[in-house]
């Protein structure tokens, strides 16, 4: 695809794909269609309004709004003027939002809809990107764009995806236009991604799995198929769009896959151009999985990936075989770490353990990106010196997942976690900012926060002490304000007294297993 | 024994409370299972529920349970199990003074809560047995009512719409088995739910528990249980099953 060229940034690479393939479908979305040279065209135009807007290479650009082909023009067009691009849930509180907004300063906040995002204008610059006046001349803009490629490494940061931090604040997980590039190339190697291919896009740009969707289908010059919230919720509509759409590589978090397996969408004549069946971002049960596999498996081949968002979410795809359903019991392993990965599984002191011994899994490599934005000091706690040298700086992150490696099948298993992150629904969420939100509302004396699992679905489990009487409504209405929709607990308890174990400390451990003891004998 | 592996369980009132448990014991049993519910914040979270199928429908309106029966239908292709747990606790005597007057009993509410636990169970009955009746489906209807359908000083309404239910058990447990279908009732006594720390003043609450021989409330998953034991039982109709810790007896 490189034509021996030296395509060292996200914005080159595009442009080599999009002049080989001009005239093939870039974006599907409803019953819009753009080709590659008109996306090209218009990001252009989009990186163009950008640079003359001021905005220079390592700015950071924030977009809300919700998923459409213009989300992808912005996107597209931040990569070529080297700005770093951040997009954000439009549903998100505002309070969080600004809070996010403060701590990284964007040069520029572009939404679909000032008004429900409501931005304070007079702190941030702000424009409504549906209604940019953008530069039409396409020569200039070319020229413009391809004299400015020349200024972004591959060290330029491409975009911050923010996740949820411990601390009540999120951390912006920062990766760089290598990091990306890394990640198309081993993506289109170990998926063999050929002529013809339609990529689904149901995971939303401000979810890391989008990372995936996007950069594997248009720098590799295949169709990306955009599908929004609300068209992702009906099953019955998706499962015929992505028919018609002629869709070939599915990615999601296996929530997706089990909610079309609930609403009894899917049947053997189901998803009849797809090739694969990625999915990631939390476990896929396997009494659950086992059925779709049983029904697709003999066109459809499926892969179970794994990565965290600080490394360009995959670092791990394990293929899916039929006697890995010998026992029905419990998740998959992870299988082997891709190459241009290393992986070391460490104890406390980060310490290798010996093989076959559960550790910390630390991940090392081109593709560990560069911290979070604007955050010395959580960077540093995360980000730690690859623990087999000295000799010389070499990062390696620290995943948090606590991992097993079975010598005698060479395989990855997750054990739990380090620390109180979990996943919801392939959200990661630091159960304190849960906790932290709870204890902003008045009535509240006291909460813990626990995660667990009921039949291998996710759940997130608040146990209250209140002050003073509340309803769940009012509780969960306040909370609305201060958290994602995907933070929300699925469950409130309310009681007298929280269990403390020895320390002092809240008792998650025990309130987990008292929770769990009633659900299964109850 | 009914096993509930891929059979459509449909739990109006789902959102919450002992609906809510009942839908996650009827899961633990591998059931396909609905809530039909009205918009709340606890509705909204659930709608993210990947294992669950979540309807809007204010089950007093018939045009809306027709219309979201038929809709369970078309995805799901039947319906098994029909639970009408809908239901609103409201307390008020017929006649008290107080406020310097004569207070008589809200007649809204009256209609009120007779619609939201007697009328909504006639409809959403109705309509599931016809597309029981049509997919030829072996059903099981169950209703949740009350000890104070044997009649509480001070509910009126909700007393004669749970008496009113469970007279409808006893009409559909003799109508309905030609057509393969059963019913029966649960009477729950005091529930340990928000609803009933909400509804219920506590000094009177625990009057009550100082009146039940276990001396405590009931948990929600106690009553689920006994529920989804009763829908697995071929051999329940006609009955109300009281669960009530020995407070009734
Ligand atoms: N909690 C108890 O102690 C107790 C005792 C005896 C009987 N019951 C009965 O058990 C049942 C469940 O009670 P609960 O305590 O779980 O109540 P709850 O208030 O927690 O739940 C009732 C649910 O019904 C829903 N609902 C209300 N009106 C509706 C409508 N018009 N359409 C659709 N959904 C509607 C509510 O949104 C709510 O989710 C009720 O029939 C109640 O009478 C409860």
């Amino acid at each position: 695809m490189s034509n021996n060229q030296y395509l060292f940034n996200l914005g080159s690479r595009f442009k080599s794909v999009a002049s080989q393939k001009s005239d093939s479908v870039a974006v599907l979305f409803e019953e819009q269609k753009l080709t590659y040279s008109e996306l090209d065209r218009q990001s252009d135009a989009m990186a163009t309004y950008f640079i003359q807007s001021g905005l220079k290479v390592g700015d950071l650009v924030c977009i809300s709004g919700t998923k459409n082909i213009t989300a992808v023009i912005c996107i597209l067009g931040a990569l070529k003027a080297g700005v770093t691009y951040s997009v954000f849930d439009p549903e998100s509180p505002q309070p969080r939002l600004l809070k996010i907004f403060d701590r990284c300063n964007p040069a520029l906040v572009l939404c679909e809809n000032q008004l429900t995002v409501s931005i304070p204008s007079d702190k941030f610059k702000v424009a409504d990107y549906t209604k940019l006046q953008l530069p039409a001349n396409e020569d200039d803009n070319a020229a413009v764009v391809s004299n400015h490629l020349k200024s972004i490494t591959a060290a330029t940061a491409a975009y911050v995806m923010f996740t949820s931090g411990s601390t009540g604040f999120p951390k912006g997980a920062t990766m760089t236009h290598q990091n990306v590039l890394n990640l198309i190339d081993w993506s289109i190697q170990t998926y063999g991604i050929g002529a013809g291919e339609v990529f689904t896009s149901v995971n939303p740009f401000f979810f890391d799995n989008s990372v995936f969707d996007l950069y594997s289908s248009l720098f590799s010059g295949s169709t990306i198929a955009l599908f929004d919230g609300q068209a992702v919720r009906d099953s019955r509509k998706l499962l015929r769009l992505i028919d018609e759409f002629k869709c070939t590589s599915w990615f999601s978090v296996p929530s997706m896959l089990i909610y079309l397996q609930t609403m009894r969408a899917l049947n053997a004549d189901s998803f009849s151009s797809l090739k694969r069946i990625i999915f990631g971002g939390e476990g896929y049960p396997k009494a659950r999985l086992v059925e779709l596999f049983d029904l697709l498996s003999h066109r459809i081949s499926f892969y179970n990936v794994y990565g965290p968002t600080e490394c360009t979410c995959i670092c791990s795809s394990y293929k899916v075989e039929s006697n890995d359903f010998a026992d029905l019991k419990g998740f998959l392993p992870l299988g082997k770490l891709a190459p241009n990965f290393s992986g070391w599984i460490v104890d406390e002191a980060l310490q290798i353990v010996p093989d076959g011994q559960q550790g910390e899994l630390l991940l090392g490599g081109p593709n560990v990106g560069m911290g979070y934005y604007r955050d010395h000091e959580r960077t540093n706690l995360a980000f730690v010196q690859n623990p087999t040298h000295s000799a010389y700086r070499d990062m390696a992150y620290r995943t948090g997942d606590v991992v097993l490696h079975n010598p005698d099948d060479d395989k990855i298993r997750i054990m739990g976690r380090a620390d109180n992150q979990i996943k919801h629904m392939g959200y990661r969420i630091e159960l304190e900012e849960i906790e932290n939100a709870l204890s902003c509302i008045e009535s509240v004396a006291q909460t813990a926060v626990i995660h667990c699992e009921l039949r291998g679905i996710s759940q997130i489990v608040a146990f209250v002490k209140l002050k003073s009487d509340t309803e769940e409504d009012e509780i969960r209405k306040v909370l609305k304000g201060l958290l994602p929709a995907y933070m929300i607990p699925t469950k409130f308890s309310f009681v007298q007294y929280l269990q403390k174990n020895a320390n002092g400390k809240l008792d998650r451990k025990q309130l987990k297993s008292d929770y769990l003891g009633q659900r299964v004998n109850g | 024994m009914l096993a509930l592996k891929g059979k459509v369980c449909l739990v109006t009132g789902g959102a919450s409370g002992l609906g809510l448990e009942i839908i996650e014991q009827l899961l633990r049993e591998e059931a396909v299972s609905v809530i039909f519910d009205i918009e709340s914040e606890g509705f909204r979270a659930l709608q993210n529920r990947p294992d669950l199928a979540v309807f809007k429908c204010d089950v007093t309106d018939e045009e809306q349970v027709a219309n979201s029966i038929k809709a369970v239908t078309e995805q799901f292709g039947q319906i098994d199990v029909l639970v009408n747990n809908v239901g609103i606790l409201y307390s008020a005597p017929l006649i008290s003074f107080g406020g310097g007057g004569l207070k008589l009993h809200d007649s809204s509410e009256w209609q009120r809560v007779i619609s939201t636990n007697l009328s909504s169970a006639f409809y959403m009955t109705k309509h599931a047995v016809q597309a029981m009746l049509t997919r030829r489906t072996k059903g099981v209807i169950v209703n949740i009512t009350s000890i104070s359908a044997r009649g509480n000083a001070g509910q009126s309404a909700y007393s004669a719409a749970k008496a009113g239910l469970e007279a409808l058990t006893k009409v559909w447990a003799k109508e309905l088995p030609v057509f393969g279908i059963r019913c029966f009732a649960v009477a729950p006594g005091f529930c340990d739910t928000e609803s009933t720390h909400v509804a219920v003043n506590e000094t009177i609450l625990q009057d009550t528990i100082k009146r039940v021989p276990l001396k405590r409330l009931g948990k929600t998953a106690e009553i689920a249980a006994f529920v989804v034991a009763g829908i697995k039982n071929d051999y329940l109709n006609g009955k109300v099953l009281e669960i009530d810790g020995g407070l009734v007896i």
